[in-house]
Formats: structure tokens, C-alpha cells, sequence
């Protein structure tokens, strides 16, 4: 029996694909209701107290979901994976165009898609395992990994921008983060 | 099959997107041929997945999220209206295979937005007979994305720099004292390292960089030349 995170999961993804073929506006306000206060929540973990830019990228979001539901394809990605690259390149592009250090460089070409060029049912379903070793491991990640990962991953900072919050070692915030990958199940021989 | 990556905690950080830009489009480019390093981001784009999806998710007033709903909304009528539709984000396999150029490359997909077809196109600026640049962009801290194009067989000028350094080889391939990287290798340097670097035989080589400070020239006989290069090129060599 599914859990009920998975059938709202289930339900959402069922939006989606009413917004991409028949621009259904209830689909949407359903995915806003259930994303917006994430959205956020995200905004707001890099940039405490900044609503006004919370609110831009709020809605820079929800209208790129909008402009490219057919786009979406849940064999590649899980639909919190493709909201969560929506609203992290949406932050990356507010600061860019906001902060102190304006780029011309386009968020939309540094982290376009990464699809598996060679994608085969055998490769989908490793992926479907991995996402489950990491979902199921998450949770029982000592706290002082799992902040390091949320600073990187929700604050936005960079190891050395995290070492320099937390008045940590920049090797000890690099072992902390290569330890929970191994907890996570993911070995990257470097 | 490459030999050099980009390492774990460099990954993580483009990968959440908090890495600057000018390094985070190194990366990506990378990451373009790179199918070992694609594998990796999948598994850590996952984790960032995963955390924002269990995020408790901010309690917004009722009457701000219906203000917001309702610009979300009209915004969202008005694109019907017009019947503007954004075009699809670039991705590696819904952007068209670009063709070689006369020379027989191909710009790597991240960098089209300032490269959309060859390397010859760019305004190439020649501080030797063997050795030529130019600047992709460069920010107000000083971070910026270069080009440089250097002939068979020779050396680029001895430098240093005292920030951090990140080079792809996008063609051909040059040696120093670490090691000899090939087209999609990625080489990581920071203020510790003078480098002497010389290009391969058989080819020309061209190299992106990304960097957070100007490069010093260290040998001999550019000492003098620093300064003239510095006031024509100011932020490169």
C-alpha cells in the first residue's frame, strides 16, 4: 500500500502533466500550494529575512514550471529534483542580477539538464535504487554531517564559505562531507 | 576517458549551485563529455533534492500567498495571452549537436552563450607570436572566464597567481611538471602552484580558465613586460 507521501507525490505529478497538455490553472495552484512554502523556505535559508527576493524567485519558479512542464519527464527525475534545479539556477539568476558581483554568465547553460545521453532501463532502475539508499540514509545522518550538506545544499555556501561559518578546518568540512556520501552509498574515487 | 576531474568537494559545490559562476561554467563543460562525473551529479543532485523536499516549508500568511497565487496567475494568463513561450532550457540533449567548425571543433554546449560556433570568431587578443587570449567575462570581484590559444609545441608563459585556478582543455593537450592533460581533462590549482606548462607537438592547444585573481608572469624576461601587459590586459596576463 502506498504511503501517502507517495500518492500526493503520485497526484502532483499528474498536475504537471495537466498543466503541459491542457494549461490547467488548478493543476498549477495545486503544485504551488504544495511547493511555494519549500520555495520558500529555500530563499529564505540563504538569504534569512529577504522576503521581497523570497517572493521574486517564488514566482519565477512557479512560472517556469508553467512555461516547461513538457519538459518534465519522470523517468529522468523525481519532480522535487526538477523543482529543486527550477529554484536553485532561479536564486543562482536573482543574485546574479542582484548581488554584489553581477555576471553576464547565464545560470540556464551552467546547469542544463544532466541526462544520461546512454540511458537504458538497467541505468534507470540503478538510479531508482540509489535514490533509495540516499532517501532511506539521509535520515540517519549524524547532525554534523547533515549540517555541512544543508549549508552547501539549502544556505547556498561553498565548502570554504561553510568552513569560514561554522570557524571550522576546510579539511574537516571536506571530511564531513565525504563521510556522509559514503554513508549515502556514494563513492567518488578522487 | 579523461584522467582529471574536478574533485569531490568542487562537484558538491556546482552542483548546489553555490559555486561563482566563471568556475561553475569550467565545470559544466567538463562535465559535458565527461559521462563518469555525470553519474556523480546525478547521486549528489539527489541529495540537494531530498533536503529541499523535506524542508518544513516556511509558514507564509494566508493573505500574502493569495497575493502571491494571484501574480502568479495573471503573470501566467498574460504569457497564454501573448502566447510567449520560454524556450526550452538548454540541455545537453535538446540543444542541437552544433558542427564542426573549419578546424574541426565543436563549442561544448555551456559555452554557446558566448561561443555559438567557433573559437575563430572570438576577438583574440596576441601577447606573443604563440600565445593568444581573450576574456569570456569577468565579474566586479575580479572572478573572470578566459580563452587562451597557444601553438604546437610551445610553452605558455611561466606564471603564478594567488588565487584559485580552474583549466579545461577544450583541444589538443599540454604537459608540466604534474602531468600531461588531454581535451576534457580538469586541472585544479590554487596559490601554491607555479606552473610551466608547454603545449604538445602535434597540435595547437586551447584551454578555458577560470579565475579569482590576475595572473603574474614569473620568468625573466616578461618581469618588465607585466606591467605593459597589465595596462592592455588588465585582469589576464
Amino acid at each position: 500500500m502506498k504511503s501517502p507521501a507517495s500518492i500526493e507525490s503520485d497526484l502532483l505529478h499528474e498536475d504537471i502533466l495537466a498543466i503541459a497538455q491542457h494549461r490547467d490553472k488548478a493543476a498549477l495552484t495545486r503544485v504551488f500550494d504544495h511547493y511555494v512554502p519549500k520555495i520558500y523556505s529555500f530563499c529564505l535559508a540563504s538569504h534569512p529575512g529577504a522576503n521581497l527576493m523570497a517572493d521574486d524567485i517564488t514566482q519565477e519558479v512557479m512560472i517556469k514550471v508553467w512555461n516547461k512542464a513538457h519538459t518534465f519527464n519522470p523517468q529522468t527525475a523525481s519532480l522535487n529534483t526538477w523543482i529543486f534545479s527550477i529554484a536553485r539556477n532561479a536564486r543562482v539568476d536573482y543574485l546574479r542580477r542582484n548581488g554584489r558581483h553581477q555576471s553576464a554568465i547565464d545560470p540556464d547553460f551552467v546547469w542544463a539538464d544532466l541526462v544520461d545521453e546512454n540511458a537504458d532501463p538497467f541505468q534507470d532502475a540503478q538510479r531508482v535504487k540509489d535514490k533509495a539508499m540516499i532517501q532511506k540514509n539521509l535520515a540517519k545522518l549524524p547532525s554534523e554531517q547533515r549540517q555541512i550538506l544543508s549549508k552547501v545544499y539549502l544556505e547556498g555556501k561553498t565548502h570554504i564559505e561553510t568552513a569560514a561559518d561554522l570557524s571550522l578546518p576546510l579539511g574537516t568540512v571536506k571530511s564531513r562531507v565525504r563521510l556522509a556520501l559514503n554513508r549515502l552509498s556514494i563513492y567518488i574515487k578522487r | 576517458m579523461h584522467n582529471y576531474h574536478p574533485s569531490t568537494d568542487l562537484l558538491v559545490d556546482y552542483i548546489s549551485g553555490a559555486m561563482p559562476l566563471s568556475q561553475a561554467l569550467c565545470i559544466a563543460t567538463h562535465v559535458t563529455h565527461c559521462h563518469e562525473c555525470q553519474k556523480h551529479l546525478n547521486s549528489l543532485r539527489e541529495i540537494g533534492s531530498q533536503l529541499f523536499g523535506e524542508q518544513k516549508g516556511t509558514v507564509i500568511k494566508p493573505a500574502h500567498l493569495q497575493g502571491l497565487k494571484e501574480q502568479v496567475l495573471s503573470k501566467v494568463a498574460l504569457v497564454e495571452q501573448t502566447a510567449e513561450v520560454e524556450q526550452d532550457m538548454p540541455s545537453q540533449t535538446k540543444t542541437p549537436t552544433a558542427a564542426p567548425d573549419k578546424n574541426g571543433y565543436i563549442i561544448p554546449a555551456p559555452l554557446r552563450q558566448f561561443i555559438p560556433h567557433s573559437y575563430d570568431d572570438l576577438a583574440w587578443e596576441g601577447l606573443s607570436s604563440s600565445f593568444k587570449s581573450v576574456v569570456l567575462d569577468k565579474d566586479s570581484s575580479g572572478r573572470q572566464i578566459t580563452l587562451i590559444r597557444v601553438k604546437a609545441g610551445c610553452h605558455m608563459p611561466n606564471h603564478s597567481h594567488s588565487g584559485e585556478e580552474m583549466t579545461l582543455v577544450l583541444e589538443g593537450s599540454f604537459s608540466d611538471e604534474n602531468g600531461r592533460y588531454h581535451k576534457g581533462d580538469f586541472i585544479y590549482q590554487d596559490q601554491q602552484h607555479t606552473h610551466k606548462p608547454i603545449v604538445s607537438k602535434d597540435a595547437e592547444c586551447i584551454c578555458l580558465i577560470a579565475l579569482d585573481s590576475p595572473i603574474r608572469l614569473t620568468s625573466f624576461w616578461t618581469r618588465w613586460l607585466t606591467p605593459i601587459l597589465h595596462k592592455y590586459h588588465s585582469g589576464l596576463i
